[in-house]
């Protein structure tokens, strides 16, 4: 009788616990794998920075994972009670057109070629931690020849967990832009910031416009 | 500066993990507000700090340095990325035009082994004597193997025994003791510094081999030489950096002061 109980109750824990690392190592592992998958699409393979397709596609993966309006929120700080919910979502928004603007013209095939020796196995996951809510997980990327520490601040949600940050040797992004954002909003307020994240934007435009007249 | 922007283009290439993310027009509106949790609750605590540490109650590294002589720094932020533009990286983009990437990744292979004595003696100074030995080993084995230091024959080996060397430095060596960061300071040509990384730069320009040139100006020369190649494979790292900033010189700052944290924890 007790072997009846005891057998279900056992693969029930089974299946309870992952086979390797916890909730926090498990999400950010399928999602990096993901995203690492469709970077490396050679269907969206292209010379001149990242296609409208391509960027579809991408962002269909990382929005599985990461957690832009938490990265938003934290950068803004404890100000953000005082924004409306439409501020929020207008910076959200805005934030996240700027880091697409910055850094996404940096995927063209070259990129993608010093991506390829880069796959799920050059990631190495390290430890992770967890205290309440929040977890971080370190890991080891091996993007060139050279390798580099880098680690995940994680939020769980409605019992998932979400990306909010990512370290790459000290280097926050969510610090940076905290304190790129905490000096800008002692002399803005919060619809002067998001008109010059948008201001910066169309410099970049701009910018990448007349690079291509070159 | 050398490893700063390396680690800022690092950054910049994950942020693009990131910063590919979140398509807004795949988001509905209400999904959006609701992951936030809003109004259930406003805590904007960190568990850990950037280098993995509990937080504590000192707060942020960017939040401990003072920035006093503010419109100083500002003033050379402006006049070095203003060189920056238009003088040192039209020549960096001349230079690589001539030079392909390889013999300009010799060059700083050839540097960067030439710098061997900075790395060791603070190694000792900090008692990482197992960091000085490998240091030395990799000096001795890409000096005489690798052509006088223009091939890194080390890198990416395998190793029996996981050993850390992190160019080590004066600034981080007095930080290694104890020492505080002081002011944050600019410096011209040099870039970001704090007070006590300038002490460090003076204690580190007595152990450059390339300071003892004679006469002073071919000094001046190779070092500036050292630089053009640095920048000239790196072209368009500080760029993103100052794109993606509201204000770059916050941004600059930011990265620079954490850079060096996370150098001085190690």
């Amino acid at each position: 009788m007790k072997k009846i109980i005891a057998i279900p109750l056992l693969l029930v824990f089974l299946c309870a616990v992952p086979a390797y690392g916890g909730q926090p190592t498990q999400t950010l592992k399928v999602g990096l794998d993901e995203l690492l998958t469709v970077l490396k699409d050679p269907q969206y393979a292209t010379e001149e920075g990242v296609s409208d397709e391509h960027l579809e596609a991408l962002r269909g993966v990382v929005f599985n994972f990461f957690d832009f309006g938490e990265l938003t929120r934290r950068a803004v700080g404890k100000t953000w009670t005082t924004f409306t919910d439409d501020q929020r979502e207008r910076l959200v928004k805005v934030f996240t057109k700027l880091l697409e603007k910055t850094y996404i013209r940096k995927l063209n095939t070259q990129f993608l070629e010093e991506l390829n020796g880069f796959d799920g196995k050059s990631i190495q996951y390290l430890e992770e931690k967890v205290q309440g809510k929040l977890a971080m997980v370190n890991t080891k990327l091996k993007l060139t020849d050279k390798e580099l520490a880098v680690d995940f601040k994680l939020i769980s949600k409605q019992d998932k967990w979400w990306v909010y940050d990512i370290i790459g040797e000290g280097l926050t992004l969510l610090g940076i832009y905290k304190d790129d954002f905490r000096s800008a909003l002692l002399k803005q307020t919060p619809d002067e910031l998001i008109a010059s994240l948008e201001q910066r934007i169309k410099d970049i435009e701009a910018g990448r416009a007349d690079a291509q007249a070159q | 500066m050398k490893l700063l922007i390396r680690i800022l283009t690092i950054t910049a290439i994950l942020s693009l993990f990131a910063g590919v993310g979140l398509g807004f027009a795949a988001v509905e509106e209400g999904t959006l507000v609701a992951q936030w949790g809003l109004n259930e609750d406003d805590d904007f605590k960190e568990a850990w700090d950037a280098k993995g540490d509990p937080m504590t109650a000192e707060g942020d590294i960017v939040q401990q340095v003072s920035d006093s002589p503010e419109s100083w720094n500002r003033f050379w932020f402006n006049f070095n990325d203003g060189f920056y533009f238009h003088i040192f990286k039209p020549l960096a983009q001349g230079y690589s035009y001539i030079i392909p990437e390889r013999p300009r990744g010799w060059v700083e292979n050839f540097f960067t082994n030439l710098m061997y004595p900075v790395r060791f003696v603070n190694c000792l100074l900090q008692g990482k004597f197992e960091s000085a030995g490998l240091e030395t080993s990799k000096f001795i084995a890409n000096t005489f193997i690798g052509l006088g230091g223009l091939g890194d024959v080390t890198e990416g080996r395998k190793v029996l025994r996981e050993i850390p060397t992190d160019s080590e430095d004066f600034g981080q060596t007095l930080g290694a003791w104890g020492a505080d960061n002081g002011t944050y300071l600019v410096w011209p040509f040099i870039g970001p510094s704090t007070a006590r990384d300038s002490v460090g730069l003076v204690g580190d320009y007595f152990l450059t081999p390339a300071t003892y040139i004679n006469p002073w100006y071919a000094s001046m020369a190779v070092k500036s030489y050292e630089k053009l190649n640095y920048i000239s494979l790196r072209i368009g790292e500080y760029e993103t950096l100052k794109e993606g900033a509201l204000d770059p010189y916050v941004a600059l700052k930011s990265a620079y002061l954490r850079m060096r944290a996370k150098k001085v924890s190690k």
